[in-house]
């Protein structure tokens, strides 16, 4: 029996709801002090107008659904799913008042494209795009990356069990550290040491190519936000190629493995335990499946010649493998490339890699290698129990920063997600190939949206029919919280039409 | 209350300085061994 949910709960959800969106608005006040800056009187409007409304709406919640109840498994997340869509509607504010979009529906496409780090985009003439919208399309995909919750968590909250709900709901079920309010705290400074890293590493080699100091800084740091959070929106529209910088695409290929590397991790080797870079399950995973999925690249790129220098087919095939299999989305392609003059086998690899995606806890989406490796152990050891005599005991071990034992939750969950994501690219492909569309291109797409990763093979433009952007952005949303969560607000919807 | 915050971040920063050299220099062994692959196959093909 479904029960109905109450008006307390609908409070409560309300009023941390309220708190996410309140921090929405105060981040929104950087880009608009940023457009002040730069003396961009119009985007500082657009940026005040959304800041205000982000801030009017999150104090009108705060203030009417005051509670002092801490959050259940089932008000956290229907509130972690809300705010998502939230920031959507309001992320969305600035792009569409920029005229830069053609629709509101655009605008929200590339808002929960930036959130959810995915990548994909709508945008129009992106070369004459203001600098304050320009940093506010990276700076969704930094916060989107980070967790939307874990900023609110890190101004917002001081102490709470409630906390640790909002955290898993947001599909990261690992703590780095006892409280999850210090996990929250060393996320962001991971992400601050890396940002003063990449940044000055990028706007170095820009300075070196002809850029101006102002210009470099401004575009390293954009470029650092979308390649560290494993996003993919660029400042131009020609994306990584735009720059003409080998050395420039090696930095983006050295943040973006960084970026796809699990927050747990990070803090295992921040704390001298550098040996776990080589033992653990994830990174040798991740490396395995690299090598395994750029063999199909390389294997299909050569057979065809598309590009007979070596430097070359590192420069296009590996890029575009490690920004798919890292969940980025950059590309030293344009879109149409991938159809026109690459092999069906290359396209495979990226849409393996795509689907795959990198570690868990962290900013990539897609099944995740612990999973795969879940699997691959799970069904080794179903073999050897086969082959081993009945008496022999078969126990499910494996490293990820210390040795644990998988009990069949852990498995089943593993499991139930890896197929969901399948189920997820499957539905995606469908739906665009009903729409006329090549299978293969539409395969490569849906897996794009689903598993947040951003390479376009070309279908994705503004002119696309309005209920396959909403599809992508369903596929988007659901990528990123990994579906528990969702699921969870459906079943709340239902209950409160069916249940008692 | 901030000043001991900055001390304890820079602390697990500089504590944490041979980490962020292993996990880059992890990240570029793959981009080495994709460079040599990416070698290796065009010597093939030609």
């Amino acid at each position: 029996m479904l029960l109905k949910p109450q008006i307390k709960d609908i409070k409560i959800t309300s009023f941390y709801l309220g708190r996410i969106i309140l921090g929405l608005g105060l981040v929104l006040i950087i880009p608009c002090l940023f457009a002040v800056l730069n003396q961009e009187i119009n985007p500082a409007l657009d940026f005040a107008i959304s800041s205000a409304i982000a801030l009017i709406a999150g104090f009108l919640l705060i203030t009417f659904c005051k509670s002092k109840e801490e959050l259940n498994w089932m008000q956290a997340m229907g509130m972690v799913s809300l705010s998502w869509i939230a920031a959507m509607f309001l992320g969305a504010i600035p792009l569409y008042l920029s005229g830069h979009w053609a629709s509101y529906l655009n605008a929200c496409f590339d808002a929960m494209s930036g959130f959810a780090t995915c990548g994909l985009t709508l945008v129009e003439d992106l070369a004459h795009l203001s600098r304050a919208h320009n940093l506010w399309r990276h700076l969704m995909m930094f916060v989107g990356g980070q967790g939307i919750v874990i900023i609110a968590l890190s101004l917002f909250v001081r102490s709470s069990s409630g906390a640790f709900k909002i955290y898993v709901g947001e599909a990261r079920e690992e703590k780095v550290m006892p409280s999850v309010i210090s996990t929250a705290r060393f996320i962001w400074l991971v992400s601050l040491v890396y940002l003063i890293l990449g940044t000055t590493t990028l706007a170095s080699i820009l300075t070196a190519e002809g850029f101006s100091l102002k210009s470099a800084i401004f575009h390293s740091s954009c470029i650092f936000m979308a390649a560290f959070d494993t996003g993919g929106f660029a400042p131009q529209s020609q994306n990584i190629a735009y720059y003409h910088s080998f050395a420039f695409e090696i930095t983006c290929m050295v943040l973006m493995i960084l970026g796809a590397l699990n927050f747990k991790l990070h803090y295992a080797l921040w704390s001298g335990n550098r040996r776990e870079i080589i033992r653990n399950i994830e990174t040798t995973t991740f490396f395995i499946t690299v090598m395994c999925a750029f063999l199909l690249v390389v294997i299909g790129l050569t057979k065809e010649g598309t590009y007979p220098a070596g430097l070359m087919l590192f420069r296009k095939g590996f890029f575009q493998l490690i920004s798919a299999h890292s969940g980025t989305g950059y590309m030293t392609i344009f879109a149409p490339q991938f159809i026109k003059e690459w092999p069906v086998f290359a396209i495979l690899g990226i849409i393996a890699a795509m689907g795959l995606g990198g570690a868990v806890c962290s900013t990539t989406g897609g099944i995740k290698v612990l999973r795969l490796s879940i699997f691959l152990k799970t069904l080794g050891n179903e073999i050897k129990k086969i082959m081993l005599p009945r008496s022999s005991v078969v126990t499910d071990k494996l490293h990820h920063v210390k040795d644990m034992v998988l009990d069949e939750r852990q498995v089943r969950m593993a499991l139930l997600i890896f197929l969901m994501y399948l189920g997820l690219y499957g539905i995606g492909a469908v739906f665009a190939s009903l729409y006329g569309f090549p299978f293969l291109a539409s395969l490569f797409e849906s897996v794009s949206a689903g598993a947040n990763v951003g390479l376009s093979c070309g279908i994705i433009n503004p002119s696309l029919p309005a209920l396959l952007k909403i599809i992508y952005i369903l596929q988007m949303w659901f990528g990123r919280l990994e579906f528990i969560a969702i699921f969870t607000l459906f079943g709340v919807l239902i209950a409160a039409v069916k249940g008692r | 209350m901030i000043l001991h915050s900055l001390k304890k971040g820079l602390f697990i920063v500089l504590r944490g300085a041979s980490g962020i050299f292993a996990e880059i220099s992890y990240a570029l062994v793959i981009i080495i061994l994709a460079l040599l692959v990416c070698i290796i196959f065009t010597l093939h093909a030609a």
